[in-house]
């Protein structure tokens, strides 16, 4: 189908280009009528004249730009399109008369899914100045940093007198933009760090660096008349480049991780139909339009756009996105059906009784996101040893210029020795190293699948004691599939392919989960299709229908008890031939085939496991047992509420990581001390969580334990080498042999060695 | 020796100039998106062949 598109449209270059690529774009079910689900995005409200912006789900490679960006000369509605691949959006420019579901359509129809971006641009204008000025700031303290270092050069290659007045100068004139534009990032962080002293009892790192940059400065200043001493100039320029491009560097790729989560509504539907009283028509609506009390029609695989009551009989959902419950929901008459469920059975009407920002799951998803604000952030490794580092600093120097005075040193004397002691010992190392190695193991994660959202993660998840995750989804496939299907003895003659062949024809004619499941189980073994008659729906559940003048009878059975089976059944189905059971076939939730691994290899490192969810008694008992998870930490038929109680109730005690796909985990992530979400029914969840998978099941989660400490521990052993140097520095300070020479040589290398350190272990 | 000191701030002017040309090319945007533009370039060779 995509093929064919893409054929019509003279585009077989797509083809030519990716023909060595195995690349075979997954052939989405193109919607009978595309345009409908998209009308709505017309009645909205948004200026357009500076180009409308769609998240693009499904975008990979150089073909998608090119074929995105064709999209102007094929769909008359836009005048230019321009993708970033990195962010995934689009900003398409209409026509004046151009419309913005005929390009979602157009999207839709070459495979992507579509989101209209509905938020205001300025949020995402005040990052891109804040991006564009430290930018600049970094250009500027590069430019003057390498023009300081030649003039520097000169000076210790021996330029003296005149000439080395002159360049005195100049490298003072290029240091003042330096030290008070450059390092101004410094001065504010140090400042607020003083201010909030007495409520975190922790100074940042920035305190001791800007200290060391002022006190370098006001040393040289002091020592400008004396034409054998150089100024620092050139040794305080490079920590202030170095220590902003190693955070430059790690901003950029925390904002990579979390961007384009921000202003995602994948809950919703883009339309709604909302029914007319005047002209008893169905109107598309954008969801967020409807009004309590309208009444809305859903069709079939479609969300459902706000919180209602069912008008209808009867209808089937899935409603797994807010209970975590895997198995499909039939809902009566009168029965309440919430937003962002998913309509299995065929078309329903509802009236709404609460819509837009009032539906639960958005009440569910705004309440995580004052969780998740108020966690509390954790005062990191790094900070403490800048702590201890400065007071021990302050301590020496004090106790020095006593033991100074007491030997009989000059007091002049004294005090350089002191001023060095100060510049030389300025942790820079320290904040050049541990910056990088945190950007080199998200990098190193990022390949993999792991994608942190904040770099304090990393040392958090050293602590976690134990894991808890959620079954639906997460363990399990979260689908409804057939666990096993076997003919039994007393079938006698019957063949198999015929029992296969009743079951998916009678199985065909109907729109129930169970039997869709059925039919596509059976689709694989090519069944030929049978004639049947007399097909009727049994009031006790299944079917029953006449096949070459036999009975043939398809029906839950209500008998069956959980007989400790290694999966979570929830369903058994019998077939029977004029009443002989001749089949059995078993229903449920599977569980991943990578579980279990991960699970053992999670238990060696000595992580207590346990399980959260929404799903019934029955069902999480069987997937731990079969997990070997022991059954006291299994709790079952959570809501999501109590999910996030429960998580409350044992972190008092408990480090502890959640790990969840769905809506029904969102609290529950933002409550636990590292979330991890993995992809399943919505990725709204996706923005409480601290790190996010981007492949489903848990064989990514021991690898994070893995990756954290591997980088936990180059920060630490960095720390080490940072204290070595300091000492190092210190003694050489005290004992009176620190030029700005020496300080030139010692502080690079010491940043060098933990550049090539941190590389060297986190790189490859 | 004393072009020196006509030298050395006109190769700052230089350096200036550039640093310049360099916020400006931020300010204009260029620096946002560094991953589609080495992309769009195959994709435009390819259209020219045609």
């Amino acid at each position: 189908m995509v093929y064919q598109l893409i054929h019509q449209l003279g585009a077989d270059q797509y083809y030519s280009l990716k023909k060595s690529a195995t690349f075979i774009r997954e052939a989405r079910p193109v919607p009978t009528s595309p345009d409908s689900k998209y009308l709505a995005l017309d009645e909205l409200d948004i200026p357009k004249n500076q180009g409308v912006r769609f998240y693009i789900e499904g975008i990979h490679c150089s073909a998608c730009l090119w074929l995105i960006e064709k999209l102007s000369e094929w769909v008359s509605d836009i005048h230019t399109i321009r993708l970033n691949i990195g962010t995934s959006i689009a900003t398409v420019q209409l026509k004046p008369d151009g419309k913005i579901s005929s390009v979602a359509t157009a999207l839709n129809r070459l495979g992507y899914r579509p989101h209209l971006i509905q938020e205001k641009d300025e949020e995402n204008k005040i990052q891109q100045n804040i991006r564009q000025k430290e930018l600049i700031r970094l250009g500027l303290v590069g430019v003057l940093t390498g023009n300081i270092m030649l003039l520097s050069f000169a000076m210790y290659t021996g330029a003296n007198q005149e000439w080395g007045s002159y360049f005195k100068s100049l490298s003072l004139v290029l240091f003042i933009p330096v030290l008070t534009y450059g390092a101004l990032p410094f001065y504010q962080s140090a400042l607020a760090s003083i201010y909030r002293f007495s409520k975190t009892k922790s100074i940042s790192i920035d305190l001791p660096i800007s200290f060391a940059l002022i006190v370098g400065f006001l040393a040289s200043l002091s020592q400008w008349k004396n034409p054998d001493v150089h100024p620092y100039f050139d040794s305080l320029a490079t920590l202030v480049f170095l220590i902003l491009s190693s955070r430059y560097i790690l901003q950029r790729i925390l904002d990579r991780h979390n961007q384009s989560k921000h202003y995602l509504k994948f809950y919703e539907p883009d339309t709604a139909r909302r029914l007319n009283t005047n002209t008893n028509e169905y109107e598309p609506v954008p969801p967020q339009y409807l009004n309590t009390g309208d009444v809305i029609q859903v069709l079939r695989h479609e969300t459902i756009p706000a919180d209602g009551v069912l008008i209808d009989e009867e209808g089937i959902v899935n409603q797994s996105i807010i209970t975590g419950e895997s198995s499909p929901v039939t809902l009566h008459k009168g029965e309440e059906i919430f937003c962002g469920a998913t309509l299995l059975s065929e078309s329903v009407k509802l009236r709404t009784t609460k819509t837009s920002n009032e539906t639960r799951i958005h009440q569910i998803l705004s309440e995580s996101e004052v969780l998740a604000h108020s966690k509390p952030k954790i005062l990191s490794l790094f900070d403490r040893v800048a702590g201890y580092l400065v007071s021990a600093i302050v301590l020496i120097s004090v106790l020095a210029l006593g033991v100074f005075h007491w030997v009989g040193l000059p007091t002049q004397e004294a005090i350089t020795r002191c001023l060095a002691l100060i510049i030389i010992t300025c942790p820079c190392a320290l904040a050049l190293g541990t910056p990088l190695t945190l950007s080199l193991s998200l990098i190193k994660a990022a390949k993999e699948g792991i994608l942190f959202k904040t770099s304090s993660t990393i040392e958090k998840i050293s602590q976690v004691t134990s894991i808890l995750f959620d079954k639906t989804g997460t363990l399990t496939h979260g689908s409804f599939d057939i666990l096993s299907y076997r003919t039994y003895p007393e079938r006698g003659s019957i063949p198999e392919k015929e029992i296969q062949s009743v079951i998916y024809s009678m199985e065909k004619k109907s729109d129930h989960p169970i039997a869709q499941a059925l039919v596509q189980y059976f689709e694989k073994h090519s069944p030929k299709i049978t004639p049947i008659e007399n097909l009727e729906t049994l009031p006790e559940g299944g079917v029953a229908a006449e096949v070459m003048h036999s009975k043939w009878k398809i029906v839950p059975n209500h008998q069956f008890s959980s007989h400790s089976k290694t999966q979570s059944i929830s369903t058994e189905i019998i077939v029977y031939k004029n009443d002989t059971a001749v089949a059995e076939i078993l229903l449920g939730d599977k569980i991943r085939e990578s579980s279990k691994q991960a699970i053992q290899s999670l238990k060696e490192k000595g992580l207590s496991i346990g399980i959260l969810s929404g799903d019934s008694e029955n069902a999480v008992t069987q997937v731990a047992k079969t997990l070997h998870i022991p059954v006291g930490r299994a709790r079952a038929q959570h809501s999501p509420e109590q999910k996030s109680a429960y998580i409350k109730e044992l972190s008092g005690s408990e480090k502890l990581m959640m790990v969840g796909d769905g809506m029904n985990d969102s609290a529950a992530l933002s409550q636990s001390y590292v979330g991890v979400a993995t992809p399943g029914g919505l990725k709204a969840s996706l923005r409480h969580a601290d790190i996010y998978l981007n492949q489903s099941g848990i064989h990514l989660v021991p690898r994070i334990f893995e990756i954290s400490q591997h980088a936990f521990q180059t920060i630490k052993i960095g720390i080490g080498f940072s204290l070595l140097y300091n000492f190092i520095g210190t003694t050489a300070a005290l004992m009176g042999w620190v030029s700005p020479l020496f300080a030139a040589v010692l502080m690079p290398l010491s940043a060098l060695t933990i550049f090539l350190f941190s590389t060297m272990r986190e790189g490859s | 020796m004393d072009i020196l000191y006509f030298l050395i701030p006109l190769a700052l002017l230089i350096t200036g100039f550039f640093f310049g040309i360099f916020a400006w090319s931020v300010k204009n945007k260029q620096f946002e998106d560094l991953d589609t533009p080495p992309y769009r370039i195959l994709n435009e060779t390819e259209r020219e062949q045609k």
